[in-house]
């Protein structure tokens, strides 16, 4: 019997915003030209679907268990407030939920001695699933104000399919979101660009990825525009640079009318093809 | 005082770079003091120095910590924990274990383990560095690597900034706040006076304003938006004027794309240090953006 | 009557704080004989999160008849209405003179949200 395939998920990840992580990841999906999931994660600032026609066929809220006050149970004992850490329920006259605030931990409901405290499904965010071309699409939304995306990031990942390959936009930084991200993954390509910004904030990514033991990569973008302390950065840490793009002023302005590189010129299919065989090849 | 953070959703669109050269304009009449709230990827030290500076250890969320010894293995924290923190016992552990990357810190499992077995421990997760630079005093932090947390460090950020303020009776503090919408993002906006949004004439740029300008909303601060790198896209860069005009922020100026940006930062120099013409175009932005959001 | 001002320092000659979640004391004062009691108020100061619900609900264990503080945010002013104590705004002054405006019916109530509303 022949082993069932399973798709390494690939994160296109960076330390800071707008090194051009949403591009690579949609260009490296298109390029591909094969069946493929492309999970967006960057729930704060989901932004590949600007470049991308997809069909919408699916929205999924993601709801949390939050808790619900029956007043007329509560006997205003306090033991809820004093058991959240979160300072999100407050006993005045009988005890009072701050929604924004609750992280949907279950312990103000497990606390309460008289059971007035019931648990509903409240959405926090969003997912949505669609298709565009040979390209599968899932994206999610976390709800304005809403502090917590790492619910959201777990949903978006749930599409992900172990026999297509999967890439992955991950959230930038090193916080929350992109460790609940990177952390999910089995390869990450870090975006970044040659300037004293992007080789302290490369620096950082490589380290996370290292501690979650997640094998990496650098893709180099707008290389003409810095030095070159992050390829001095990257061979002291033996990491690789699969490539490097240099910055072209009509693909940022293609980028900028929600036009993806591969179809504003044909060599971005060419050399995003090829960066994606050598990291499918860098994954395995 | 007076609180100004500096915002943008979508990163990359020049945030540090702003947030740098009005730190500079405005220290030319006043006393400020400078914040730097993106602690995921701090970069304000890169052109403003951080030598000399005194840090302190940044405790992050407690964590849960189960004492093997005298665990019973009733498995009831496994069960409660909504955050799936709480790992079996394994061929590594022979107790149940929490996994400090998962665990929240709601405490849940402490409070109910039959035996009293799970405690909670602080934990260091990173730094937060206080001193000197050229235009006043600066506060910045450097999150310990994957520890999530950081919309606490930003909110701690901001505390000792406020407090210095307070003190020394600084009249002005600039905050160069995270990118998203989440956590850390509403950390820097909580007690934010006025937000300058920096954004770029992207179809991103765009879909992210209208949600951070949302985020700073609930705030109520003034909002100003500036648009950089506007010649990238003098179309789109028109629609966000407009769109200022419809949703009551002042729509302060624009910046065109120019290569010195980088030079700059290669030379760890703001654009007003670098460039005698940006100066005067960040002077120019920095003046509309005081007078229009009362930070005169 | 037993008032809880929200103060900078330990004492009734401190300034008072205007800050409410994020003031530093807490005095519970009686305005008959002027005894006070001090609260740290640095444990909910320095909550990540919910300051002004954690200092709202360290307020109500005090059992005051009126609370004095510049102005409260949002959650902090619905915790307030619903437990049905009244909450006075003050500015610029210590704790002994807002307690004393108080009594003369000097300070103005506060009756909506304005700890984020600065325009």
């Amino acid at each position: 019997m022949v082993e069932p395939v399973r798709h390494k998920k690939i994160a296109i990840a960076s330390g800071k915003g707008g090194t051009g992580k949403t591009t690579v990841a949609v260009n490296l999906a298109l390029a591909a030209n094969r069946e493929l999931t492309l999970l967006d994660c960057d729930v704060e600032e989901p932004n590949a679907h600007l470049f991308l026609k997809t069909e919408w066929n699916a929205r999924k809220p993601v709801k949390l268990r939050k808790p619900v006050v029956k007043s007329e149970e509560c006997i205003s004992c306090g033991r809820c407030a004093e058991a959240c850490k979160f300072n999100a329920i407050v006993v005045a006259k009988t005890a009072m939920v701050f929604y924004e605030l609750c992280h949907a931990c279950g312990g103000c409901s497990l606390i309460c001695p008289t059971d007035a405290i019931e648990e509903e499904e409240r959405e926090v965010g969003s997912t949505r699933t669609g298709i565009c071309g040979k390209l599968t699409v899932a994206d999610g939304y976390l709800n304005v104000g809403e502090p917590q995306a790492p619910p959201v990031i777990a949903a978006v990942m749930e599409h992900y399919e172990p026999s297509l390959p999967v890439i992955i936009d991950a959230p930038p930084g090193t916080g929350c979101s992109a460790v609940e991200t990177i952390n999910n993954c089995d390869f990450a390509l870090m975006v970044t660009e040659p300037t004293p910004f992007g080789l302290n904030d490369l620096e950082l990514s490589l380290e996370m990825a290292e501690k979650l033991e997640v094998p990496s990569a650098v893709l180099i973008n707008r290389s003409d525009l810095g030095d070159g302390d992050v390829k001095d950065l990257c061979s002291a840490r033996g990491v690789e640079v699969v490539g490097e793009i240099p910055f072209d002023r009509k693909l940022a302005e293609a980028y900028s009318r929600g036009i993806p590189a591969v179809e504003a010129d044909e060599h971005y299919r060419e050399f995003f093809s090829v960066l994606y065989e050598k990291i499918t090849e860098l994954s395995k | 005082m007076k609180q100004l953070t500096i915002i943008s959703g979508k990163g990359g669109t020049g945030k540090t770079t702003f947030s740098a050269a009005f730190s500079q304009i405005a220290s030319r009449d006043r006393v400020i003091c400078i914040a730097d709230a993106d602690v995921d990827a701090a970069n304000m030290h890169v052109l403003l120095g951080k030598e000399g500076h005194e840090r302190t250890p940044f405790h992050g969320l407690r964590k849960a910590s189960i004492s093997p010894d005298r665990c019973t293995n009733c498995g009831l924290c496994y069960e409660l924990c909504r955050f799936d923190a709480v790992k079996k016992p394994d061929s590594d552990n022979r107790a149940y274990s929490v996994s400090s990357l998962l665990c929240e810190g709601c405490e849940v499992c402490v409070q109910h383990c039959p035996v009293s077995v799970i405690s909670s421990l602080p934990r260091q997760a990173g730094w937060i560095y206080r001193g000197e630079c050229r235009f006043g005093s600066f506060h910045h932090a450097r999150l310990g690597i994957a520890e999530g947390n950081s919309g606490k460090l930003v909110a701690d950020v901001m505390r000792e900034a406020r407090g210095e303020c307070e003190e020394k009776g600084i009249e002005l503090l600039i905050a160069d706040g995270p990118p998203g919408t989440g956590c850390p993002v509403i950390a820097s906006l909580s007690q934010a006076d006025c937000v300058i949004i920096v954004t770029e004439p992207t179809v991103s740029g765009v879909h992210d304003l209208e949600r951070v300008q949302a985020l700073a909303a609930n705030f109520g601060a003034q909002v100003g938006i500036i648009v950089n790198k506007a010649d990238l896209n003098p179309q789109v860069t028109g629609d966000i004027r407009r769109h200022c005009e419809n949703s009551g922020a002042v729509f302060i100026g624009e910046m065109p794309f120019d290569r010195a940006f980088v030079d700059a930062m290669l030379e760890r120099k703001t654009v007003c240090e670098y460039s005698p013409s940006l100066d005067e175009k960040m002077t120019a932005l920095w003046d509309k953006a005081a007078t229009e959001l009362c930070l005169k | 009557m037993k008032v809880v001002v929200t103060s900078t320092g330990p004492d009734l000659d401190s300034q008072l704080d205007e800050r409410y979640g994020r003031a530093s004391y807490l005095l519970s004062v009686d305005t008959e004989s002027m005894e006070f009691a001090a609260h740290d108020n640095s444990a909910n100061m320095k909550a990540m999160q919910g300051a002004g619900v954690s200092t709202s609900q360290s307020v109500m264990d005090m059992e005051p008849d009126a609370v004095i503080t510049g102005s409260l945010g949002p959650k902090a002013f619905a915790v307030m209405q619903n437990t049905g104590i009244p909450s006075y705004s003050a500015k610029g002054v210590t704790c002994r003179e807002a307690v004393q405006m108080l009594l003369e019916d000097k300070l103005q109530r506060i009756d909506n949200a304005g700890g984020n509303k600065k325009w």
